[in-house]
């Protein structure tokens, strides 16, 4: 086997509603988890991703794409900016869709091990909540509302913080 | 005896009614039931969806939360303490207070205040109680220069 037959190995991802995604090794190591898989040979042609589904799974290998595409930060120190803010660019696009979905994606990243993927979902939790009222992060989040702070609880909080709420 | 269960039950012949009427009578209360039944566990779900599935907290558990507050600026986390019981436990955790004052202290441009500031926490949250103290003064401190 070469060298350039091995680096263009197919890998195949089979998500929760059956859907199949035939994708390069290169970028299935973007995951954590699928390549502690590989490199422990447990990994089939096929890998079953049984609580993903085939909407949250293709757009997990579009961002796995662009990043496996993109030059590494600790390859070495002449990137040129051009790249870094492509990825930027490209990261702030993702991210612009509905909260249902990038929970799903964060589930999904957090079972696949994708560290930049996490870490890019919980920054857009973030801004969504950034700077808004408890009331409001209640509606955006749907939180239970059986869990809420007592009223004494509730104004305690708010006389530590008041800072806060000027 | 069974025939008198059936009419304390309120749904037995009457002397009018034949027995067929009788019978579709009582599959057509059993069908009611089960309908409710399933209507029942249907909204049940569809409530445990729509409730409870976006919460990150429920969801992802206090890592995940950790680092998505870890992203916000001070006042949201203060803000964020109040969303609920458990976020209030996430938000006032040490973890992210920690990190939070210094960062933010480094942003109004006093990084030495920050760096003592942050070691007097370390040294204080060790020997307890007066932590309090050394976050409020924290907070102080942001007041003043907001």
């Amino acid at each position: 086997m070469s060298t350039s037959s091995s680096s263009s190995k197919k890998i195949v991802l089979k998500s929760a509603d059956n859907e199949t995604f035939e994708i390069d090794e290169i970028v299935a190591l973007e995951s954590q988890a699928i390549k502690n898989m590989i490199e422990d040979e447990c990994a089939d042609n096929v890998i079953p991703l049984g609580n993903i589904d085939s909407k949250t799974l293709s757009k997990i290998i579009e961002y796995c794409k662009k990043h496996a595409e993109s030059p590494k930060k600790d390859d070495n120190a002449d990137i040129d900016e051009k790249a870094v803010e492509d990825l930027k660019s490209f990261d702030a696009e993702f991210a612009k869709v509905d909260m249902p979905l990038i929970q799903d994606i964060l589930m999904a990243a957090n079972f696949l091990n994708i560290d930049n993927l996490i870490g890019l979902m919980c920054r857009t939790i973030a801004d969504r909540i950034k700077g808004k009222t408890p009331e409001e992060i209640r509606k955006i989040l749907n939180i239970n509302k059986n869990d809420l702070l007592s009223p004494e609880q509730e104004a305690k909080a708010r006389e530590e913080n008041s800072w806060a709420f000027d | 005896m069974k025939k008198q269960k059936i009419v304390e039950d309120g749904y037995g012949p009457s002397e009018d009614e034949d027995d067929d009427y009788y019978n579709y009578k009582k599959v057509g209360v059993l069908k009611d039931v089960t309908k409710k039944r399933k209507m029942i566990k249907k909204t049940s779900l569809e409530y445990k969806k729509e409730e409870y599935l976006q919460d990150p907290l429920v969801v992802f558990g206090w890592d995940i939360m950790l680092k998505i507050l870890n992203h916000l600026d001070a006042r949201s986390v203060a803000l964020s303490l109040m969303v609920s019981r458990g976020w209030h436990g996430v938000a006032s955790s040490d973890a992210i207070w920690s990190k939070k004052l210094a960062v933010d202290l480094e942003g109004f441009g006093i990084f030495v205040a920050a760096q003592i500031i942050r070691t007097c926490y370390w040294y204080l949250a060790s020997s307890c109680p007066t932590r309090l103290w050394v976050r409020s003064l924290g907070f102080h401190v942001l007041y003043i220069d907001q």
